[in-house]
């Protein structure tokens, strides 16, 4: 198998959390972790990074951001799936009642309409388990641990 | 401007473990726009040049991906956000709770509201197979 180069590997932060599971019987209570987000990206903080990065004047990236917008939007609503580099595939899907005849399943008969999004391999691999450490955060009085899945459990 | 197109697709469906059939909507997916066919549209919109363009949209991807990595979320625009989605277990003890729980990390895309109605307002047309290739031999024709 392939080794896809991914770059710098990913940081997270996650808690312990108390959960109720309703569903079982005698609701036993159980815990498990919860994902800490780390702060909402807008598109300036990722012009500016972008900028930084790749050094690019601010003003050119934030023309190639409204045109690549302009260009996915005008793709997916006549039907195209839209492959963007380095990101991966936007597509338009659609889910429908099964009917009994081929004259009822008709534009009445669809439920939903969704835009999908496939990443791609590279960025994919980037987001899984092996490429990111998680850090267990204190929040019900558990010590701070910085743990990985190859060294759980190992204090700091 | 623009609209899907579907057609009926036959499928069988198991009800009360009877196999019946049945007709669904599907789209018909006219082609996928490839890399470079959206960067040169991308690059005539904005006037700018293909390698710049370019060079741009792959800076702003590696830029999603940095802080999609570390735990944020991502807004692309006003098509919608990017975040990790984590699959873990349930644990009996604190003391059990570890990264070891953690099954797996997706990268999930939320769309927004703007564009799901940019979506639901499109046009959808059933896919004449028939008409669009009788009126393409006619443009040949014509050519």
């Amino acid at each position: 198998m392939d080794t896809i180069l991914t770059g710098p590997k990913g940081n997270i932060k996650m808690f312990p959390q108390k959960v109720k599971l309703n569903y079982l019987e005698g609701e036993p209570e159980k815990y498990r972790l919860h994902w800490m987000r780390s702060g909402d990206i807008t598109d300036e903080d990722i012009i500016a990074y972008a900028a930084q990065a790749a050094h690019v004047p601010e003003a050119c990236l934030v023309l190639a951001q409204d045109a690549l917008y302009d260009a996915i939007d005008f793709f997916c609503r006549q039907g195209h799936a839209v492959q963007i580099p380095n990101l991966g595939t936007f597509s338009v899907k659609l889910n429908s009642k099964v009917v009994a005849t081929p004259k009822e399943a008709n534009a009445e008969s669809v439920t939903q309409r969704r835009l999908r999004f496939y990443p791609k391999k590279r960025l994919k691999a980037a987001c899984s388990l092996k490429n990111i450490r998680i850090n267990i955060e204190d929040v019900l009085g558990l010590k701070k641990k910085d743990v990985s899945r190859k060294n759980s459990g190992n204090e700091e | 401007m623009g609209g899907f197109k579907y057609r009926v697709k036959k499928v069988d469906i198991d009800l009360h473990k009877r196999k019946v059939e049945g007709y669904k909507v599907q789209l018909v997916n006219d082609s996928i726009i490839a890399e470079e066919e959206v960067v040169r549209y991308a690059a005539q919109s904005a006037g700018i040049p293909e390698s710049m363009m370019r060079a741009c949209t792959i800076a702003i991807a590696d830029a999603i991906r940095f802080y999609v990595i570390n735990g944020h979320k991502v807004s692309f625009g006003k098509f919608g956000n990017f975040r990790l989605k984590v699959e873990n277990t349930c644990v009996d003890t604190l003391e059990e709770c570890q990264a070891d729980t953690v099954k797996r990390i997706n990268l999930h895309f939320t769309p927004s509201t703007k564009i799901k109605d940019l979506l639901n307002k499109a046009e959808l047309k059933k896919w004449d197979f028939l008409s669009e290739s009788a009126s393409s031999e006619e443009n040949q024709s014509e050519e």
